[in-house]
């Protein structure tokens, strides 16, 4: 594994070392009140620390029996949904995080795939879209976490109806921008179109795109500062340079942004002293937004770092090992 | 002896939940030391908590919610019913501190069901979150849920709207708001003119904000979807309604006459109109000048 | 958004700046955040103005406020707290046509040793209610011809107006007529930037 704070540009060094001990250190602070506060979303908190450490070739810096212990604990005994943490409800947000976590860890078969596979199904709608759990919220994120979990489960085939997914997610396309919102009538959202570009690189049906009016929206995101934000008259996000991204490599238009000024306002995000990134230059690092800055790094081919996959979030090589092979297309 | 202070704490709190029927506010107050006053602050149906103790007074709550979760077992529902009040007050807390944990919202809605807790006042409580949190989806997909136990004619739809304008106002683009807004817009009575009214004036205001764009997109295309069009807009001949449209064609070099035919036959060079419904086309050339007139008003702004 | 929170008048002395009037709408913050917000209001209008020069107007930037103050030759100074979007140039022309009105209604020799209290001015609050649209001042730009917008000097901080030497963190710290909580709060909001 590389590493090493040799970047090659004029501004900015990443600051390897300090990221790997920002993340190894994260789960540590039991005691703090920030942990306490972001409880609710644990799983998907290992799932951004481990996959960031993975990409950075580092992932033995974490305990992986017992992450994979927690991850187990989290399964619910009646629904076969995860929960972010032990006392909290199962949700498709974190049953994809777990499934995530396990897939990195090779560990898949240490837990009942069946029950999550009924879960996943039991939030499919008669109109095609997914519950986020049993209270009934819909979101265009639902569709997405369905269909990557079943497709990580290699469970893609006979288990929900894929047709009717698809009509729902793309009944939330707005013409006007070719973009994708929450539900149908939704504003056009950067996170939302990263949920729904990667069901459909997922599903295999990336020609329903406007990939040219979608492209041109997405690489308009970018600011004069480098940095994008995930709509108009926002201010910019490390967060989206992760969403507006993947998005545009996984439809072959990375190369509509620049990456040079985009690379160097990732880099500004650092916290020089702690490690980790933030979402804007001089705010509070965070593990959330340390994911997605060393993630759209990694998408610009930043060296020391293993390439990620823009469909699912996860280091190439265990998309690779699974077999699976998201839809992408070509540069034109 | 923390703890001690953070159970008194909560039951300030839950204190002023009975005794103030009205409450519009909650927020925390940014003050460093315990000055040995309580930290629970009410104030003309607003209520504060002091910063130094809502780590503390959140842990706790929390603590307490969870762990009782973790022993609830199947059969154990039935205490948990009985304990249903007494768990009201620590919910309370620790959603006000943090809203985004769907758990606690998850515990409203069992407490709900089984009647423990009433639909008005469950509508009042997400309505004082979304005074701190303008932007949190999860009080706004609690009250769907809630009005979904109620015929849309007992519903407050201009309340609503109401809600979501105030979330708008304090946050620029409020997805959460502007969807919830939707919402209304599609299954409540017909609202499309006050929205039209009502939006203009809030872009006026807030000219950045491009949900609001959206939004006004949306109630164009439902505009036209419905025929609707405003009724002195007779868009017989001339008539000042088409003004905008006029001279948005007129800036990209489209001289017209101000009637609404010769107006349908430069937009829509190609199209048989005497095949059209007259309501149609009538609604068309209204909805594009509303939109024309939106233009115009973006860059007056500028 | 486009928001006007405060209009104020001042008299600017040899020594320090005196508030003669003022009119805040703080509707748009919450509610326990009202009166730390409108003491930092009138601290930073009453500061700028001692650091502007007769015959000088300034915007000077502090996070999401702008703050337009004019300096008349005479010494009677206007300040607007608005925040980005509200058009530099009405806010200009506003505030001269403010202390326009004041002067006219107010004779200069209760300038110097006016207070609130003293002056009798009620126009502030009905200013502030109109011009929240700043589409209703349009016909009064259109009059003001010559206000060159090009003499309008922007500063970026608050920091950037004050002399050498000076800095922001000591002044909050030893002005009096911040309270003892609106120094808290100053600390805390620093804190979680
Ligand atoms: C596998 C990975 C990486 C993700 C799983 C799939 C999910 C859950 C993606 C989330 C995408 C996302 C960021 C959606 C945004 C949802 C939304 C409408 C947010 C609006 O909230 P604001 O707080 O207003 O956010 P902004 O201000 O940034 O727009």
């Amino acid at each position: 594994n590389g590493g090493g704070g040799d970047a090659d540009d004029g501004g900015q060094k990443l600051q390897f070392w300090k990221h790997v001990e920002y993340i190894e250190n994260h789960g540590k602070q039991e005691d703090d009140y920030e942990y306490c506060m972001t409880e609710f979303l644990r799983m998907s908190g290992i799932y951004w620390g481990t996959t960031a450490l993975d990409i950075m070739g580092q992932l033995e810096r974490l305990e992986r029996k017992s992450i994979i212990e927690f991850v187990k604990r989290c399964q619910c005994p009646t629904t076969g949904g995860f929960a972010p943490c032990v006392g909290h409800d199962p949700h498709l947000l974190y049953t994809l995080s777990a499934i995530q976590i396990l897939c990195t860890y090779d560990a898949l078969e240490e837990i009942d795939r069946e029950a999550v596979v009924r879960f996943v199904v039991g939030l499919q709608q008669p109109d095609g879209s997914f519950f986020g759990d049993k209270w009934g919220e819909v979101d265009t994120r639902f569709s997405f976490c369905a269909v990557a979990s079943l497709t990580l489960l290699g469970r893609m085939e006979q288990t929900i109806d894929v047709e009717k997914a698809v009509k729902f997610v793309l009944s939330c396309c707005n013409q006007t921008d070719g973009g994708f919102g929450s539900k149908p009538g939704a504003e056009s959202h950067a996170g939302l179109i990263y949920c729904c570009v990667g069901f459909f690189s997922l599903t295999q049906r990336l020609h329903l795109l406007d990939v040219d009016k979608l492209g041109w929206w997405l690489c308009e995101r970018q600011l004069p500062s480098g940095g994008l934000n995930g709509r108009p008259e926002k201010l910019p996000d490390v967060c989206y340079s992760w969403w507006v991204l993947a998005s545009l490599t996984i439809m072959g238009r990375l190369h509509w942004i620049s990456s040079e000024k985009l690379q160097q306002f990732i880099l500004s995000c650092q916290d020089t002293e702690t490690g980790g990134f933030s979402d804007r230059t001089g705010n509070m690092p965070d593990i959330f937004h340390t994911l997605f800055g060393i993630g759209g790094l990694s998408l610009l081919g930043h060296s020391g770092l293993k390439a990620i996959n823009p469909t699912l979030c996860m280091p190439q090589y265990i998309i690779d090992r699974l077999g699976i092979k998201p839809q992408r297309l070509p540069r034109p | 002896e923390k703890m001690v202070l953070c159970e008194k704490i909560i039951r300030d709190i839950n204190a002023v939940f009975l005794k103030d029927q009205d409450l519009a506010s909650f927020e925390i107050i940014p003050k460093e030391a315990n000055c040995n006053k309580s930290p629970v602050v009410h104030v003309e149906h607003n209520l504060g908590l002091e910063s130094w103790c809502a780590q503390h007074v959140y842990d706790h709550a929390h603590r307490t919610l969870i762990s009782h979760r973790r022993q609830t077992t199947a059969q154990q529902l039935r205490t948990l019913q009985q304990q249903s009040d007494s768990l009201a007050k620590y919910i309370n807390v620790a959603l006000l501190i943090n809203p985004d944990v769907t758990t606690f919202w998850h515990i409203r809605r069992q407490l709900v069901q089984k009647n423990r807790l009433s639909i008005n006042k469950e509508l009042q409580f997400s309505a004082l979150v979304l005074s701190i949190k303008p932007k949190s989806n999860e009080a706004f997909a609690y009250r769907r849920w809630l009005y979904s136990f109620q015929s849309a004619d007992a519903i407050d739809w201009p309340n609503e709207i109401g809600i979501c304008e105030r979330a708008a106002d304090r946050c620029a683009s409020n997805y959460h708001a502007w969807s919830h807004r939707q919402w209304i817009l599609q299954n409540g009575p017909c609202l499309l003119q006050s929205e039209l009214l009502r939006t203009e004036k809030f872009m006026r205001k807030h000219i950045s904000d491009y949900s609001c764009y959206h939004y006004r997109q949306v109630l164009l295309s439902r505009a036209y979807e419905l025929n609707f069009a405003l009724p002195n807009d007779s868009g017989a001949s001339g008539s000042p309604p088409l003004a905008s449209l006029q001279q948005l064609l007129a800036s990209y070099g489209l001289e017209c006459e101000a009637n609404a035919k010769d107006l349908l036959a430069l937009l829509l060079p190609h199209v048989d109109l005497s095949a059209l419904s007259n309501q149609k086309l009538k609604s068309f050339l209204y909805c594009c000048n509303v939109a024309a007139n939106d233009m115009r008003l973006c860059l007056e702004q500028r | 958004m486009v928001k006007l929170f405060a209009l104020s008048i001042f008299h600017k002395g040899a020594s320090e700046a005196r508030l003669l009037k003022t009119a805040s709408d703080l509707q748009s913050f919450s509610f326990f955040q009202r009166g730390t917000v409108n003491e930092f209001m009138t601290f930073a209008s009453k500061t700028i103005v001692e650091r502007t020069q007769p015959a000088l107007r300034q915007s000077v930037k502090q996070d999401a406020y702008m703050c337009h103050v004019y300096v008349r030759a005479d010494n009677l100074a206007g300040v607007l707290i608005a925040d980005h979007e509200y058009p530099h140039r009405v806010a200009h022309t506003l505030i001269t046509k403010i202390l326009d009105d004041f002067t006219a209604k107010v004779s200069a020799d209760q300038w110097p040793n006016g207070t609130e209290a003293t002056i009798s001015f009620d126009l502030l609050p009905a200013f502030l209610a109109r011009y929240q649209n700043p589409v209703e001042a349009d016909p009064l730009t259109k009059m003001q011809n010559d206000l060159d917008e090009t003499k309008i000097i922007l500063k970026n901080t608050i920091e950037a107006v004050l002399e050498r030497g000076e800095k922001l963190d000591d002044m909050v710290s030893k002005s009096e007529k911040l309270s003892l909580q609106s120094k808290a709060f100053y600390k805390t909001a620093k804190k979680t930037n």
